[in-house]
């Protein structure tokens, strides 16, 4: 305690009046223990800045281990991630903020970090210390970034990473004159190897309190008088620092409305005055800050830099003249993505089997220990079932992350982005939509995921909507069934049969529906001009292992832990509508022909499989009489013009759970008991169903084709639901998914079905 | 306003083109920047300034280009909109 006060004795007398103002102000305690021994000890937050790809995260890592947490930022989707660690007795609180180029916030993460510095931020309170993170080999815009950073009244701290990658390029910059002409503390470290890890981690203690004495940016001219009165702004007043509300004031007449008061008509239109009279008096204002600051770049680095550097483009140029070339590159990048694709698609599949497998014996074994019951079945069916649903997604979730971060980490994806943005720009999405899309084929929740890399809002809304569409792998039972059961293997050409083409065209189907949502919502619910592409192209580099498996593990966590609670919950949901209510006479009646099958059948193999027919019709009596039974029944109405009975009615009831489910369902619904899409009992079940009223086969071609249309555009995943509301924030855009999904479903059914029905009446 | 600047950069050289009609390999210096670009803030953040000196690499879109001895990929809109004179000029 005693020390405490005393270190903040030590920030008051040597900071600044108003840096030491706005510390004592930042200052935070936190409660240790609890009771009358309590102890009180001042946390120092540090946020880690800097430019994408500057060995931010790397170095964050190094410095937290697996003490770090990733969350969301309260009110967005942006990650936050954090770690508490102790050092010479003094905790640091560390928080790994987005990479950013300035305070102009162009995406949601950007503007996070702008709200944080400008104090602007209502849930989070400013850092005590920025650790800037500048990349030895590519200073420039590390080192823009830190002039901007000096100016908002926190202390900044330099950490130089990279240099390993400086000196194979005969660079190096000289660190005594960089500390001495920024005026600012400087370390190198090799995050890597745990190089200068601990002088870093001293000089944080000290930093905060240094004294400090960057060169700012001073406005000249009509820009000057033009921001002092910007910062009249009602809101201002609440903003930290000077400096922070000279860059506010600048970011208001920037357009970026980042005070509620900018949106209000008066104050608009006196920004707007004071735009029109910058653009008249002085036209060059809006180059004035970013050319001063890399005129005071330029020369620092001109008395730094040490040695002569091969240009980091030319290098990189050389690899890219393949790997982007309009042909060789887009074959290389066909081959990555078919890896990609293949292990997302199958090598997942022995561990989605073992997660399967393994809530299977979970299921059976918490079974055998509860008497039968609604507790078993709520514990087995609802929570065992509904967790195992979540947990099977979690082998393709860290294959595709782990894929992901080694091509993020490598300069890969930002290539695959630049490669494709022309061709996805036909069609609305951008650049970075191609991997969410291509991720799509295995599943919409890592895909929806990691939409997180499209920078604007509408671009990544867009491709949120589309990749839904996108044939994902609990479809591929559904067509495998119907596909088996109704449409035949004829020869088409070279050893091709009908069956494959219609699978073939089931993918084709997908990612049109895709397409053609992402051309309307472009143009309709979602239009607006372009975004820009603008982006900086990383160094090809070799990937940080540590690096790769802690995001690999720690974006797994973050889905199970939030997608994962709302599937339970709707999970249960599902089981009680599948369960309930219970049919005591249904269950006394079965009791008696299981009975009576004892006194007929001796004991044996007639009599196991007597039962177990028993077993079946007893579940399909069951479903038949169950909420779920009886919603499918009152559905029939509605879907009958699209071919479907009462039965498939509770199929696709049930199969919001998991489209696979569909096949389960029917198996239950048909008194097959357990079957998967190859079961022959299953298949000649459906084909043998006859409509009691008209007499006809209730499953033909066209029934099978509509149903395999119906899963192609229905949005029959409430797991998928469940992302979009947590990636939106927001239950606008789920519910409005499953609104568009289920109307484009029924409506392309309903006319495949009647106009088909009524030209090929064969095929009905 | 974009119009007066456009004049204003014809003036100073004949050469001023946009962007997006230089051939790969030109070294180029940057005379102005549309502003009611709405990316204009982050091309000048990332180097793509008034005055500077950039290479074309390559000229499909998006065009790439060495800023500063770091690779910036553009697409042909943004680069219609920010005009240029080759470096010898200036």
């Amino acid at each position: 305690m005693q020390a405490a006060a005393e270190q903040e004795s030590t920030v008051q007398s040597s900071t600044t009046p108003e840096a030491a103002s706005s510390h004592s102000l930042r200052s935070r305690r936190i409660r240790l223990g609890s009771g009358s021994g309590e102890r009180e000890e001042q946390v120092l937050k540090v946020a880690l800045i800097g430019k994408p790809n500057s060995g931010k995260s790397t170095l964050f890592n190094a410095l937290t281990g697996m003490r770090q947490k990733v969350a969301n930022y309260p009110g967005v989707t942006v990650e936050k991630r954090e770690a508490v660690l102790t050092w010479k007795g003094r905790q640091i609180r560390l928080v790994d903020l987005p990479g950013t180029y300035s305070l102009n916030a162009v995406s949601e993460d950007e503007s996070l970090v702008r709200d944080l510095l400008l104090g602007l931020d209502k849930h989070e309170t400013r850092p005590d210390l920025l650790l800037l993170i500048v990349d030895a080999a590519n200073p420039e815009r590390c080192l823009f970034l830190a002039s901007q950073m000096a100016e908002l009244g926190i202390p900044v701290l330099l950490a130089l990473t990279m240099g390993d990658e400086a000196r194979r390029r005969g660079l190096a910059l000289d660190i005594s004159e960089l500390r001495s002409r920024l005026g600012a503390p400087v370390y190198e470290v090799c995050a890597p190897r745990g190089e200068g890890l601990k002088e870093l981690k001293d000089a944080l203690l000290s930093a905060a309190s240094a004294t400090q004495s960057m060169p700012a940016w001073s406005p000249a001219g009509v820009l000057a008088s033009v921001l002092e009165q910007a910062q009249q702004v009602p809101g201002m007043e609440s903003l930290p620092s000077a400096g922070a509300r000279r860059q506010a004031a600048l970011l208001l007449l920037q357009g970026q409305l980042i005070l509620p008061a900018a949106g209000e008509p008066a104050t608009a239109e006196k920004l707007q005055a004071l735009r029109q009279r910058l653009d008249a008096e002085q036209p060059q204002w809006r180059q004035n800050e970013a050319q001063w600051r890399y005129d005071w770049v330029h020369s620092l680095l001109a008395a730094v830099r040490q040695g002569q550097s091969a240009s980091q483009a030319r290098i990189s140029a050389v690899i890219d003249s393949v790997l982007t070339h309009p042909v060789y590159g887009l074959l290389v990048f066909a081959l990555v993505m078919a890896v990609l694709f293949q292990s997302i698609f199958s090598w997942a599949s022995p561990l989605m089997d073992l997660v399967d497998g393994g809530f299977a014996w979970l299921g059976s074994a918490v079974g055998s220990l509860l008497p039968e019951g609604p507790l078993r079945g709520l514990l087995v069916d609802g929570v065992i079932g509904g967790v195992g649903s979540v947990v099977i997604f979690l082998p393709q979730i860290l294959l595709l992350f782990l894929f992901i971060t080694i091509l993020e980490d490598s300069g890969y994806m930002a290539r695959a982005a630049f490669m494709m943005h022309k061709h996805m720009r036909r069609s609305g999405l951008h650049g970075r939509s191609f991997i969410p899309m291509l991720s799509g084929f295995a599943c919409a929740i890592p895909a929806i995921m990691a939409t997180r890399s499209i920078p604007d809002r509408r671009d990544r809304l867009v491709t949120m909507l589309a990749v839904p569409f996108i044939s994902c792998s609990a479809r591929l039972p559904v067509y495998a069934l119907m596909i088996a059961c109704f449409i035949p293997a004829l020869p088409i050409f070279a050893g091709f049969t009908l069956q494959g083409a219609v699978l073939w065209s089931a993918y084709i189907v997908s990612v049109l529906a895709a397409i053609v949502t992402a051309f309307l919502l472009r143009r309709t619910v979602l239009r607006g001009e372009n975004s820009p592409f603008v982006m900086e192209l990383p160094p090809y580099r070799l990937p940080n292992w540590r690096n790769v498996l802690m995001g690999m593990w720690e974006r797994g966590r973050l889905f199970l832990v939030q997608a994962g609670t709302v599937i339970l919950c709707l999970s249960i949901v599902l089981w009680f509508l599948t369960n309930y209510p219970k049919q005591p006479q249904i269950a006394a009646q079965y009791d008696q022909m299981r009975t009576d099958a004892a006194i007929i059948y001796e004991p044996g193999e007639q009599l196991d499989a007597r039962l177990e027919q028993l077993d079946q019709l007893q579940a399909a009596e069951e479903i038949k009489a169950s909420f779920a039974g009886r919603l499918g029944h009152a559905i029939e109405p509605l879907i009958k013009p699209l071919g479907f009975d009462w039965k498939i009615g509770i199929g696709l009831i049930a199969s919001f759970a998991a489209r696979e489910v569909l096949v389960s369902t029917l198996a239950i619904v048909y008194g097959v008991g357990e079957a998967d899409e190859s079961s022959q009992t299953l298949q000649d079940k459906l084909k043998q169903e006859v409509d009691p009223v008209s007499g006809k086969p209730v499953f033909n071609v066209l029934v099978a084709i509509n149903l395999m249309l119906f899963f192609i555009l229905a949005c029959q995943c409430m797991s998928t639901v469940a992302v979009v509301k947590r990636e939106t924030n927001s239950w606008k855009w789920p519910l409005f998914m499953v609104g568009y999904m289920t109307a484009v479903a029924y409506l392309v059914c309903l006319l495949v079905y009647q106009v088909a029905s009524r030209i090929w009446p064969g095929l009905a | 306003m974009s119009v007066s600047i456009r004049s204003r950069n014809l003036l100073k050289s004949t050469a001023s083109q946009s962007l997006s009609a230089r051939a790969a390999g030109d070294y180029l210096e940057v005379l102005s920047i549309d502003p009611e670009l709405s990316c204009a803030a982050r091309l000048r953040e990332l180097c793509i300034l008034e005055g500077q000196h950039i290479r074309l690499i390559r000229r499909h879109d998006p065009l790439l280009l060495d800023v500063s001895g770091s690779l910036v990929a553009i697409d042909l809109e943004t680069a219609a909109r920010i005009e240029v004179r080759d470096a010898s000029c200036s």
